[in-house]
């Protein structure tokens, strides 16, 4: 493979120690544990799957309503609903990592030994492609986004972890803070092997007639192609601020929109609203990709990685 | 409550081609869309979820290097969740669909006109369970009737006797003739199904459709009718109150939602498990729960 370019574009990235067959991978949240799809999504062909962020304990979520359409978005809070670290290993896992594909396991601690706690837990799992800490969930109360609003702790959070298992940590990061770059390095430098991003912008939605909110937890997160100049910039700069690898993220649509974010510097992308529009959408930007490297006259997706022009 | 059959049923992602359509003055839509392996494969109370917009106006809504503004939409009408329906019904290749027009989805799907395309997610969820039903009361209100009458439906095909008990609010608040509101239209196929139906409302007759329900269950003994409820969660909680103990009761439930397969627990109602309860979700749990199961107590906002 990879020696005749003009054929077969190479699609293989590295994110950290971790080599996946191809830069498209499905977000957390939207695939749950990557079995609920069923033979929709061709998960199998993925270059990995984010399974839905587990917490130490069980986990009820939010009220509903949990999510509501807004123009070219999705406003939600879940709540992070899960059944714990332990059914989730018990009753979950086994499943994904049968499917064939690189697992990636999301994480969330209310605190940095929690963190650390759940990570050692997972790294006696063998199996398990890397390990993403959700630093960044605007929907845990005292928990999630708060730490990936502060880059002290943020590190703190990436070094535990770090010195917990062995399993490649990709740091996931909120948008919602004055300067994200200055969280990536921190990350980076606690040890890192990638850091991926954004996850939600936080959102509210009012109704005028009964001026209520819209969400049972009144606030929540949004997605979709809504906020996606949002997220190309802040990929843009995090990948100019760091050198470990980017996975981006925020309103992947279509083919074009995963290839702008690799142009703005991310290694690798993860599709997540759009697929609940479309089962088959993480095929499509695979395929899409491809054509776009061919006419490109590229022989790998790393040679677009970061390639992006600014204006003189 | 959910039969394993169902949860075998593989969920299929399909093109669908509208065989008629016909939208009334009143905003009510209803859609025959040929689809042979949902018609064949769903079972009444299941749901399918449409893409509400051509893959070519969504190419164009979503495609950046449009103008931000153009002739045939801006990228912001881009309906980026699927919107689920009941199906309301089969006829042989086809698959029934009511909706009313309340938004910009259900508007473009009225509009689709015959031989336009489909695109369809489903059938999804567990739908009602009819085995060992002898006499059902379905008791619906708003676009609960919809699933209602697929249910009707099966019961004629089987030969369970159904009686129907349809609510609405009046039927003088719009200057239609009533059969074009949802609950006259229901009533009108009800009784071509040779359903025995009966319409209350809450101006003219001063009565809720649980009442002349809670009067007929008096006459009854215990399980000697299945009963079935879809419409308003106060409406649904008020018969789970009447047949609590005495009637087998299950209702379908509705909820925002996502992914529509119980991966991203966005259309999550409370349920009850053990001493306890939980949220389970309308997509794949649901939409059909037995009545004894729901936490009414904890009504979505």
């Amino acid at each position: 493979m990879g020696k005749a370019p003009d054929l077969k574009p190479d699609l293989t990235v590295d994110i950290g120690p971790l080599r996946l067959k191809n830069p498209v991978m499905l977000a957390s949240g939207i695939i749950g544990y990557g079995v609920e799809y069923g033979a929709l999504v061709g998960v199998n062909r993925m270059g990995a799957i984010v399974l839905k962020t587990i917490t130490m304990a069980p986990k009820e979520g939010s009220p509903p309503p949990r999510g509501i359409e807004t123009p070219a978005g999705m406003l939600n809070s879940i709540g992070l609903e899960n059944p714990g670290i332990e059914a989730f290993i018990r009753e979950k896992l086994p499943d994904s990592l049968r499917l064939g594909v690189p697992i990636i396991v999301s994480i969330a601690g209310l605190s940095v030994a929690e963190f650390a706690q759940m990570a050692a837990i997972l790294d006696r799992e063998k199996g398990i492609a890397a390990i993403e800490l959700n630093i960044s969930s605007p929907n845990l109360p005292g928990g999630g986004m708060l730490f990936g609003q502060d880059a002290g702790m943020s590190a703190e959070v990436v070094g535990a972890v770090r010195s917990a298992t062995r399993v490649p940590v990709i740091a996931k990061l909120t948008p919602n803070v004055t300067d994200i770059t200055e969280i990536a390095v921190a990350c980076e430098q606690a040890g890192a092997d990638a850091i991926s991003l954004v996850n939600t912008f936080s959102g509210m939605c009012i109704d005028i007639m009964t001026r209520r909110p819209m969400l049972g937890a009144d606030f929540g997160g949004l997605s979709g192609p809504a906020i996606r100049p949002a997220a190309v910039l802040r990929v843009f700069q995090v990948a100019r601020a760091v050198s470990v690898p980017v996975i981006g993220m925020g309103g992947i649509w279509d083919w074009r929109d995963a290839a702008e974010f690799i142009i703005a510097g991310a290694t690798a992308v993860q599709i997540g609203t759009a697929l609940f529009y479309d089962p088959g959408r993480g095929l499509k930007v695979l395929r899409g990709l491809k054509r776009f490297l061919k006419e490109q006259g590229l022989s790998s997706i790393r040679d677009l990685v970061g390639t992006v022009r600014l204006n003189p | 409550m959910t039969p394993a059959a169902c949860e075998a049923l593989p969920i299929g992602h399909v093109k669908g081609r509208v065989a008629a359509s016909a939208l009334n003055d009143a905003g009510y839509c209803r859609l025959i869309v040929e689809q042979p392996e949902i018609a064949h494969r769903s079972r009444p109370g299941q749901l399918v979820y449409v893409a509400c917009q051509s893959e070519g106006e969504e190419r164009l809504f979503a495609n950046r290097r449009c103008e931000p503004e153009t002739r045939r939409g801006r990228f912001s009408d881009l309906r980026i969740l699927r919107r689920p329906f009941a199906i309301a019904g089969r006829q042989g290749d086809c698959i029934v669909l009511l909706l009313k027009v309340v938004g910009a989805g259900s508007r473009w799907l009225a509009r689709r006109r015959e031989g336009q395309s489909l695109d369809l997610v489903g059938p999804l969820g567990n739908g009602f369970d009819l085995d060992g039903v002898e006499r059902a009361l379905l008791v619906g209100g708003g676009t609960g009737l919809a699933s209602l009458l697929s249910l009707a439906q099966e019961c004629a095909g089987r030969g369970v006797k159904a009686t129907a008990v349809v609510g609405a609010r009046t039927l003088q608040a719009s200057p239609l003739p009533w059969r074009q509101t949802a609950a006259g239209r229901a009533i009108e196929e009800l009784e071509a199904m040779g359903v025995e139906s009966l319409l209350v409302t809450e101006k003219e007759d001063a009565l809720l459709a649980t009442q002349p329900v809670e009067e007929m269950l008096s006459h009854m003994k215990p399980g000697e009718v299945d009963v079935f409820a879809c419409g308003p969660w106060a409406m649904m909680a008020r018969v789970a109150e009447i047949t609590r103990g005495r009637f087998c009761c299950q209702v379908s439930l509705e909820a925002r939602m996502g992914c529509g397969v119980g991966a991203c627990r966005t259309c999550a109602v409370p349920i009850r498990a053990g001493a306890g309860w939980n949220y389970k979700t309308v997509c794949r749990d649901g939409p059909v729960f037995s009545a004894e199961e729901v936490v009414w107590e904890k009504p979505p906002i």
